[in-house]
């Protein structure tokens, strides 16, 4: 009795939680298309979220790149294979999964957690309540510019990401596994279509809108001081990578 | 007590309830304020002094009774009525609760920034409501964490009375001061009901505060408030409740810690 009563409990939990998300969704899609646009806070934390995200998506989808040409290699150990269509497979693994998942859970780790911490702080030391005295929607003011940031910025991040991984796995098979540059080059953008990269697209899409806005509900929920707002940076780290991992089947399964 | 016929009420609480989970923290609290005068509500820590407050902004919901400004009821405001009715109030946070992001000026000025007024004339208010709080204009350029917490909570008391609001609430304006900037603040609050007839709600547990800034006192105890009368009143008053928190002593009716 005592174990159904404890499903049953945590069940409705979740499913409040569930919920409460889509409410906030919901708040931030009526938010999105009422004025005024802040578009310089918009800038502002694409820069702050985006740019500064450059050097980490930069070093981990290059090295990305580098092994997976490397076990590619060594797992087929087969040179014919690997002069065939070791460009592509590098090549398309960026592209449809690599650069769009590796890039966001990055960006998750360090976006994710300084939305929700930022937020979170403001919370806490009333700053959310006091904005809302001044007749101003935090929803607006603080939820709408970060989640676009995000939402323009992790697709941007993708992009790079994707050359540089395919950059890395260029620099491996071409210095170290003896392929030829032009037969590498060739055999990555024969096999490539433009679907490929639209997918990797899409997918950078979702994933930045639930960068943003798991960051900021989770921010907004903060409570109980410096403790909350680090359960809440932690919580909005992990709900978010898992979602991206979640989500990034799904959009793989109805997209092709 | 019964408040002067003449007097126009501001502020009306009727029958307020509210309780987070099993804990009544609100159960009956009933409060009128009269226009342009200054009411101290009294009461121990976790008391529900904040509750009641965050229930007249509309940061919470009551789960009972009504809340009623200018005679209008302002629970379950829709969105749009709920940022208009802001435009009447004005808050000092306990800790200031300035935006860390922007300077000083950009915080006093943030309501007027927000309504589309231009920088260079919103920051001339800023600087204007800034010396109202005595502060100079070398303050406004710099950042909140640039300055004490004395001068925080009057950067915030200049941001609270930005747009001329009608209603200035007070979350224990003087904790944590020095006495001398305590009194400062003090002295703040009574002009601003003098000079711009501001109906104030304070909270505190600041007895000095209290008697030097209220037209009123209430006390508010275990979810109701069980005392209201005139300042003058409450200095001789032989209440038992009143007399304990006034002279702060730990036996008497009052049991904080007795549930």
């Amino acid at each position: 009795m005592r174990f159904v009563n404890f499903v049953g409990e945590k069940s409705i939990k979740q499913l409040n939680a569930i919920g409460d998300v889509g409410l906030f969704i919901h708040s931030f899609f009526v938010q999105l298309f009422r004025f005024p646009i802040y578009l310089k806070l918009t800038l502002r934390q694409a820069e702050l979220l985006g740019v500064n995200s450059l050097p980490i998506v930069l070093l981990t989808s290059f090295f990305t790149g580098a092994v997976l040409a490397l076990q590619t290699y060594h797992g087929f150990g087969n040179k014919a294979f690997a002069d065939a269509s070791l460009g592509s497979v590098v090549a398309l693994s960026m592209l449809r999964e690599l650069g769009p998942v590796l890039a966001s859970l990055m960006v998750s780790g360090r976006v994710g957690a300084a939305i929700a911490a930022e937020i979170g702080t403001m919370k806490v030391s009333e700053q959310i309540d006091a904005m809302i005295t001044l007749a101003t929607n935090p929803i607006k003011y603080l939820v709408v510019p970060r989640v676009l940031a995000c939402c323009i910025m992790v697709p941007i991040l993708v992009i790079i990401a994707n050359v540089t991984g395919i950059f890395g796995g260029y620099l491996v098979a071409t210095n170290m596994l003896d392929i030829g540059s032009y037969s590498y080059i060739q055999n990555s953008f024969s096999n490539v279509q433009f679907s490929d990269i639209f997918l990797g697209l899409v997918k950078a899409l979702v994933f930045g809108f639930i960068i943003g806005i798991m960051g900021c509900y989770h921010g907004m929920k903060t409570e109980s001081g410096a403790e909350g707002v680090g359960k809440a940076t932690t919580t909005a780290v992990v709900y978010s990578s898992v979602l991206i991992l979640i989500a990034d089947y799904f959009v793989t399964a109805f997209m092709f | 007590m019964t408040l002067a016929k003449n007097e126009k009420i501001k502020v009306e609480f009727k029958n307020v309830a509210k309780q987070f989970g099993d804990r009544v923290i609100l159960k009956d609290f009933s409060l009128k304020v009269p226009e342009g005068k200054t009411v101290v509500v009294l009461g121990g820590s976790g008391t529900g002094k904040s509750v009641s407050i965050k229930c007249l902004l509309g940061l919470l919901t009551p789960d009972n009774g009504d809340i009623l400004v200018d005679g209008e009821s302002v629970i379950n405001l829709k969105e749009k009525q709920q940022y208009k009715l802001m435009e009447k109030f004005g808050m000092l946070f306990q800790f200031g609760a300035l935006f860390d992001s922007l300077t000083n000026w950009q915080n006093v000025a943030f309501a007027l920034l927000e309504q589309g007024i231009k920088p260079a004339e919103a920051k001339k208010t800023a600087i204007e409501k800034l010396a109202l709080v005595g502060l100079g204009p070398h303050v406004a350029d710099l950042m909140p964490a640039e300055i004490s917490g004395g001068m925080k909570k009057r950067v915030s008391l200049a941001r609270a009375i930005c747009t001329n609001p009608e209603i200035v609430l007070y979350d224990e304006p003087t904790t944590g001061l020095d006495p001398i900037t305590a009194d400062t603040i003090d002295r703040l609050i009574v002009e601003m009901r003098d000079k711009l007839n501001i109906t104030g709600i304070a909270i505190t547990h600041d007895m000095q505060s209290a008697f030097k800034i209220a037209d009123y006192i209430a006390l508010l105890y275990q979810g109701e408030i069980i005392y209201y009368d005139t300042v003058e009143n409450t200095k001789t008053t032989d209440n038992p409740y009143i007399k304990q928190f006034i002279n702060g002593e730990e036996n008497g009716p009052i049991d904080f810690f007795g549930k």
